[in-house]
């Protein structure tokens, strides 16, 4: 069963014809102001005509919207109910009229009369019944947005996550060119001293073949004996010198063979002396001989002696390796930076032998950081530094130093052409290059820098850069320590 | 080495001038001019300050300047004549008033004779009259003309047009020889002298002895229709693995090495285009009217050679002996059977065949010569380049060497000189064992052609005045200078060949010596040995 | 005949020596000079070299301390004293464009890679000098037992020695 409503221009009749409602007629125009918002409102209004926006002001002052009333509906209802203050601010919207009494007045009257009540409660179970169902069509659109907002939100994070891996396989490829650029630095370094070494097993195997083809006479057992120890502790010499030698003896030595001069000619003079005594106490006509011999022995110790300075320079590099690479991403340490700056020069002795190499550095204490990242920063910086400076050579200083009270910093620094001032800030940003595409390794991925700054800021760190007085870029580590 | 350039230049020029400066009696001035020619000639040759083709250019250029008829000099220089007149004499006998100074030691006259040499006439002096003087003589006419200075030196020289020295250029030897050098160039570039190399080697088998054998017979038969430096830097290419094969210290590379050049030395010897010395004989012998057929060279020639061949062998497998057993040559060059090929073999069989019967069919090995030099290009056997390639400076030398023998001959040279020695007093054969053994020193230190050049016009003196002088025969001294040249090489600057092996660093120059020496005796003692005994069997 | 050179360049001594030790074979039919930069190979050309005869081979490495092997090897060929020589760069690494400029610029002959076998170093050396002296040379015969007889005995055959015997 329905409770019937008569329609409002009756209401309306009735109850302007009641004067124990004391109702007013009001009429309103556009703009109105017909209650505030937190003041006491003692009144009640059912709008005849008209509609009147309900507004609250937000925490942030601005007004937001929370309904509009209409013909029919009451004004006023909540402060009527529970003498609080307004809820709402109401401001008409269009011209209109409605039938105002008092609160007081409304309450009595429907308690007492009972044909105001008749009258009346059907339209207040009517307007309640209304916002009711408002508030439940309201809570069915939250419901409804909020859903929508969780599939945006779920949206939104699997992109965040896509762009998290993203970035991290663009590091990935960062470091994996680092790597390669590493890789290629070693084989470098490693092919010089393999090289030499395998070289000269190849030539000691013929070498021992040969020498040990022929008997050893007792007489000049000692002789050759000293010529291999002093092969064994053979210095270098410059090439220059070398020459100069080599003619002088070819003149004293001309009945020798020009391979065996040249092999003496890296004698110590000294030495030479000694053993020159020596032959000439063997008779004259196997002096020729006995030089010939005592060249192999000496050249059988020189060629041992090379052996082990390529294997000694292919541990230091492995160890160079080592260290530069130790430690798990995640793991932190104390180290000594320096340590792993000497590292990285090690490893790309080959890119760095174009250039001069200055470094200065003085103890610093050691700084709590995850040390591969830290190499990695390093690594960047310092082969920018040599691709500034290019073809033409130049200088690359490395130094560092401590910044009290609790910093440290490490400066890399070229004689390149530096780093123009419009763009010294926009080096770090990802994707900023300037390597074209014409460099020898492809075209720069402009992730290099950012991903420094961002290592070092990691490390609560911070990078500047600036140009050297002299020119060139001077790029600065500040590390907490 | 810009001493011994001046020091040559010097010497020649002196050489040059000198004899003009010199009394020498019965000289006339061509021949003196000849002289000049001939020492200056000697000096650069010896001594190289400009290159030997040069100089021989330079003798026939100087010939034609001041000895030929058409040269400046002898343009310049006019024999002065003056006419007979007619006079009328007591006894009716007619008489001729000359000027006096055309008297010839008082008992006679030059008539002069367009176009010839003069006259000599007898004339009785009827009458002194200071200046002129009337004289009987028979075959004075009204048009006679008498030279009036019978001293003058064009009077006992008849200038040679210059067109005789120019021909040097071309002489039918010279063509001889081109025919000789294109043929060896055909066979080179047809592989014939590798597919040879293999066909006398496969039967030598693995013994080094026999390998030395086989490379001295191939040497010398390719060098005998090949110029012996070609052959000597032929075989060294196919040698050079042969030595890779042997053990360092091993001295068959020693063997091996010299087995080259002594072989193209000998084989040489054994046909007239063998080596330019022969050729160069035969020239000198054909301008005497000694024609000596290419069949007879080869006859009195291939005797020697083997002998010598023989012995050398035998000496460099005594010096050098092996130390290894047995080596694997593997040499193994096929005949080629292109068709062009096959005409180079043809062309070469036929020109062979031709200059061997030359006796027979009478065609000189001259004029068969151009067989070769027609029919190999004609069918494209051989190009432009092997043109280009001809031994011109050999060539040349060789025509300056022709060209002075000419002068020589027609200037009275050769004659005068002969006349100052008396060769009567020595045998025939002591001149030709003397001639043959000053070749073989000379030799072993110029250039054999240039021993030759420079020998063959004094034994082409001495024959030709001198055939009383019993045993003598020019066509035996001019072959025995010839073989003796080709047999000093005891040194490395004896001949290229010799050159080429020192240059291949396995040999030392005591190697050389010794093996080049002894070989070297061995062939004058067999050439004087032949010129007494075997070649006057055919030669007079 | 000329005295001809095989020039080394490579600024590690230790290397240097190894490739004068694997080129030892070729003397004394030809000179091996050391170097240790394009600076000092620079002035043992002009100075001892160029006077004494024909620089044949060039052994360098690309990368050393001042000037790098390829610009050293592009004078070497500008200069009409030296651009017949043949070139060969001995490296661990050059990159694309310095090699590329190398062939284009420089004549170079060979790239070898490091670390070498000494066989390979040796023939192609070997190889570099008979194309050499097959094209500079005259007299090719004292060349037979070093270098490639075979190219040398076509070569010789060609044009074969003129001689007045």
């Amino acid at each position: 069963m329905s409770i019937a409503i008569r329609p409002l221009e009756t209401i309306r009749e009735l109850l302007s014809s009641m004067p124990e409602t004391e109702s007013e007629g009001v009429v309103f125009q556009p703009g109105q102001v017909l209650l505030r918002e937190g003041e006491l409102n003692r009144k009640v209004s059912l709008i005849i005509k008209g509609e009147i926006q309900l507004a609250k002001t937000a925490q942030d002052g601005s007004e937001l919207a929370l309904g509009m009333l209409r013909s029919g509906q009451f004004l006023g209802l909540l402060s009527l109910s529970s003498g609080e203050p307004s809820f709402f601010t109401a401001r008409a919207r269009t011209p209109g009229t409605m039938l105002t009494m008092a609160s007081a007045r409304f309450g009595q009257l429907l308690h007492e009369r009972h044909d105001f009540n008749r009258l009346v409660a059907p339209l207040l179970l009517g307007n309640l019944v209304e916002r009711y169902r408002a508030v439940v069509r309201l809570h069915l659109e939250v419901a409804q947005l909020t859903r929508e907002l969780n599939v945006d939100k779920l949206q939104l994070e699997q992109t965040i996550d896509e762009l998290r891996a993203s970035r991290n396989r663009l590091i990935q490829q960062e470091k994996m060119a680092t790597l390669g650029q590493l890789v290629a630095g070693i084989a470098h370094e490693i092919n010089n001293p393999m090289s030499s070494l395998s070289r000269a097993t190849e030539t000691l195997a013929d070498h021992l073949t040969r020498v040990l083809a022929e008997p050893i006479d007792a007489d000049t057992v000692s002789l050759l004996q000293r010529s291999f120890q002093a092969g064994l502790l053979r210095q270098s010499l410059a090439t220059e010198e070398q020459r100069q030698r080599n003619e002088a003896l070819a003149i004293q030595f001309s009945q020798l063979p020009r391979r065996v001069v040249r092999v003496l000619a890296t004698l110590e003079p000294g030495i030479l002396e000694g053993l020159r005594q020596d032959v000439a106490g063997q008779p004259a006509v196997r002096q020729p001989s006995l030089w010939q011999r005592v060249a192999d022995f000496y050249e059988g110790g020189g060629l041992i002696r090379s052996i082990r300075l390529a294997s000694q320079r292919i541990s230091n590099i492995v160890r160079s390796l080592k260290s530069y690479s130790r430690h798990d991403r995640a793991e932190e340490a104390e180290v000594d930076l320096r340590e792993g700056l000497r590292d990285t020069l090690v490893l790309f002795g080959y890119v760095l032998k174009k250039f001069n190499l200055s470094v200065d550095l003085p103890d610093i204490p050691p700084v709590r950081c995850r040390p591969s990242e830290i190499n990695q920063v390093w690594t960047n910086l310092i082969l920018n530094a040599c691709e500034a400076m290019g073809e033409s050579g130049g200088t690359l200083m490395v130094s560092c130093g401590m910044l009290p009270p609790h910093h440290v910093w490490v400066r890399i620094q070229d004689t390149g052409p530096g780093i123009p001032p419009d763009i010294r800030e926009r080096i770090f940003e990802s994707s900023f290059s300037t390597k074209t595409a014409m460099a020898s390794d492809g075209p720069g991925l402009g992730l290099g820098l950012s991903i420094a700054r961002s290592l070092v800021e990691k490390h609560q760190g911070r990078i500047e850069v600036d140009n050297a007085p002299g020119g060139g870029a001077c790029f600065t580590v500040v590390l907490p320590v | 080495m810009k001493a011994k350039h001046t020091a040559g230049i010097v010497a020649g020029l002196v050489g040059l001038i000198a004899p003009l400066f010199l009394e020498l009696p019965g000289l006339n001035f061509a021949g003196q001019v000849t002289l000049g020619i001939f020492l200056m000639a000697g000096c650069f040759w010896v001594m190289e300050p400009v290159p030997i083709y040069t100089t021989s250019l330079l003798v026939i250029f100087l010939e034609v300047l001041l000895l030929s008829a058409e040269g400046p000099l002898v343009t310049a220089a006019r024999l002065p004549s003056a006419p007979a007149r007619k006079v009328a004499v007591a006894d009716g006998t007619p008489a001729w008033e000359v000027p006096t100074k055309a008297l010839k030691n008082d008992r006679g006259v030059l008539l002069e004779r367009p176009g010839q040499a003069p006259q000599s006439i007898e004339a009785k002096i009827v009458q002194r009259n200071g200046e002129t003087v009337w004289i009987q003589a028979a075959g004075l006419g009204e048009s006679s003309r008498v030279i009036s200075d019978p001293t003058h030196w064009l009077t006992t020289y008849k200038p040679t047009p210059y067109r005789t020295f120019f021909a040097s250029l071309a002489d039918p030897v010279i063509i001889l020889f081109m025919g000789g050098c294109l043929l060896a160039d055909a066979s080179v570039k047809y592989r014939l002298d590798r597919a040879l190399t293999s066909l006398f080697l496969a039967p030598m088998g693995s013994a080094p002895s026999m390998i030395t054998l086989g490379l001295l017979l191939v040497s010398a038969t390719l060098s005998a229709f090949m110029s012996n430096t070609a052959t000597t830097a032929m075989m060294m290419t196919l040698v050079m693995p042969i030595l890779a094969k042997l053990p360092e210290r091993d001295p068959l590379r020693i063997a091996v090495v010299l087995a080259i050049p002594v072989g193209a030395n000998i084989g040489g010897i054994a046909t007239p285009i063998g080596t330019p010395p022969n050729a160069i004989a035969l020239a000198a012998l054909t301008k005497q009217g000694a024609h000596l057929p290419f069949a007879t060279w080869v006859l009195l020639a291939l005797p020697i050679v083997l002998i010598t061949l023989l012995l050398a062998w035998l000496v460099l497998i005594w010096l050098y002996p092996s130390t290894s057993r047995e080596i694997q040559l593997g040499f193994q060059d096929r005949f080629e059977r292109t068709p062009k090929a096959m005409g180079m073999y043809v062309v070469f069989g036929l020109t062979a065949l031709l200059w061997l019967t030359e006796q027979q069919h009478g065609i000189s090995s001259n004029i068969v010569a151009f067989l070769p030099i027609v029919a190999l290009p004609i069918f494209g056997i051989i190009g432009k380049k092997e043109i280009h390639n001809l031994p011109w400076d050999v060539l040349w030398l060789m025509a300056g060497g022709i060209s002075l023998g000419t002068a020589l001959r027609d200037t009275g040279l050769a004659e005068w000189a002969v006349r100052q020695v008396e060769w009567s007093s020595m045998g025939g054969y002591a001149i030709v064992a003397g001639l043959a053994l000053f070749s073989f020193a000379l030799a072993n230190f110029l250039s054999h052609t240039v021993t030759v050049t420079l020998l063959a016009p004094i034994a082409v003196t001495v024959g030709a005045t001198s055939t009383e002088i019993s045993g003598f025969s020019l066509a035996n001294a001019m072959v025995a200078v010839a073989v003796a040249s080709s047999y000093g090489m005891s040194l490395p600057i004896s001949t290229p060949p010799n050159a080429i092996a020192m240059g291949t660093g396995v040999l030392e120059t005591r190697h050389l010596i010794r093996a080049g020496g002894t070989i070297g005796l061995i062939g004058i003692a067999l050439t004087l040995f032949m010129a007494r005994f075997y070649w006057p069997l055919f030669l007079k | 005949m000329s005295q001809i050179f095989i020039l080394c360049v490579e600024d590690e001594p230790e290397v240097l020596e190894a490739v004068v030790r694997d080129l030892a074979p070729f003397e004394p039919l030809f000179t091996i000079e050391a170097t240790a930069s394009a600076d000092e190979a620079r002035r043992v050309v002009a100075s001892v070299i160029l006077p004494a005869g024909k620089l044949g081979v060039v052994v360098c490495d690309h990368i050393m301390p001042g000037e790098d092997g390829v610009s050293f090897l592009v004078a070497l060929q500008r200069d009409p004293r030296t651009a017949a020589a043949r070139k060969i760069l001995l490296t661990a690494h050059a990159g694309l464009e310095a090699t590329v400029e190398a062939v284009n610029h420089a004549g170079l002959n060979h790239y070898v890679a490091k670390p070498w076998k000494a066989e390979e170093l040796v023939a192609i050396v070997r190889h570099q000098l008979t194309e050499f002296v097959a094209a500079e040379e005259t007299n090719l015969i004292p060349y037979l037992g070093v270098l490639e007889a075979d190219r040398l005995a076509d070569r010789i055959r060609q044009a074969p020695l003129p001689g007045d015997e």
